[in-house]
C-alpha cells in the first residue's frame, strides 16, 4: 500500500463544448509533468489523466461533474494545479497565472 | 457513436502521399468535395479553418494518429475522411512523433456532443496497439471500411 494517501477534489465542465481535444491536451500535458498518479473519473469511470486517449474517452460534455484523484509525491500541489486549470477554463495563462 | 456513423467510405485514403500538414489537411477535405458531402465553394473555407485549428495545438494527439478537425456551418451532419499515410507526416505531435493514422472531422457547429462522442470512439480504438497496426497495414479502402466495422462490432 502506498505511503501517500488517495486525495480528490471535484469538478464541474463549463467548456461550451465539453472537454474536446484542447483540454484534454491541457490536461495530460500538465499530468504528465506529475510524479505521483493522477487520475480523472467519472461516475465509475476511472482514467489515466497522463494518456490524452483515456481522457477523451470521457465524453466529458458541459455540466458533467469529474473528481480529479491523484496520490504519490507532489499529490497536493498537482490536484490544486489541475483543479486550476478546470477554474480557469482551460484558457491558457490564467490557471497558471490566476 | 461508431465509425459507420461519421466515416464517409468514399472519403478513405488508403496511401496518402502528401508529405507536409497542409497539403495531407487539402487531400483529405478534397476527397470529402469528391465524395459530395460538402460544396466545392465551402472546400477552402473548410481547409482554413482547420489550419486555424491546428495553431492553437496540433491534433497530433500519439500513437501515430491525429484528428484535424472543425465545424462547419455547411454540414448538417458530422461527415469524416480517414487517410493513411505510409511514410509518416510531421503534425507538429504532442509525442514529436509522424503520424500515419489520420481521421479528419467536419462537424455542424451547434452538434458539440457529436463530437465529443466521435472522439470518445476514435481515442477508444486507437489507443489500441494492435488495431493501429492493422489499420496501418491496410492495402485499400476497403480492408480500411472492413476494419473500421469490425471496430464497431467489437471485433478487433
Amino acid at each position: 500500500m502506498s505511503q501517500y494517501p488517495l486525495i480528490q477534489r471535484e469538478v464541474t465542465i463549463n467548456v461550451e463544448n465539453g472537454l474536446h481535444l484542447v483540454p484534454c491536451s491541457m490536461i495530460a500535458q500538465l499530468a504528465r509533468e506529475a510524479p505521483c498518479e493522477i487520475r480523472l473519473s467519472k461516475g465509475s469511470q476511472v482514467v489515466d489523466a497522463k494518456n490524452i486517449f483515456d481522457i477523451l474517452t470521457l465524453s466529458a460534455e458541459k455540466g458533467t461533474v469529474l473528481a480529479i484523484q491523484a496520490q504519490g509525491e507532489g499529490a497536493d500541489m498537482f490536484l490544486a494545479r489541475l483543479g486550476a486549470l478546470f477554474d480557469s477554463n482551460f484558457v491558457p495563462n490564467t490557471a497558471e497565472n490566476p | 457513436m461508431k465509425f459507420s456513423d461519421f466515416v464517409v467510405p468514399e472519403a478513405v485514403i488508403p496511401n496518402l502521399s502528401g508529405d507536409s500538414k497542409e497539403e495531407t489537411i487539402r487531400t483529405m477535405v478534397a476527397s470529402l468535395t469528391a465524395s459530395g458531402r460538402i460544396e466545392k465553394e465551402h472546400e477552402e473555407s473548410i481547409v482554413s479553418a482547420i489550419l486555424k485549428r491546428e495553431e492553437l495545438g496540433s491534433t497530433g494527439i500519439g500513437h501515430g494518429v491525429a484528428v484535424p478537425h472543425t465545424k462547419h456551418p455547411s454540414v448538417d451532419k458530422m461527415i469524416a475522411a480517414v487517410a493513411l499515410a505510409k511514410e509518416g507526416v510531421d503534425f507538429a505531435s504532442l509525442d514529436g512523433e509522424v503520424v500515419y493514422i489520420l481521421i479528419l472531422l467536419v462537424s455542424p457547429p451547434d452538434r458539440p456532443g457529436d463530437h465529443l462522442r466521435a472522439l470518445e470512439n476514435i481515442s477508444r480504438h486507437l489507443r489500441n496497439a494492435n488495431f493501429c497496426n492493422f489499420l496501418r497495414q491496410a492495402k485499400s479502402s476497403e480492408d480500411v471500411i472492413e476494419l473500421l466495422q469490425e471496430a464497431d462490432n467489437n471485433q478487433i
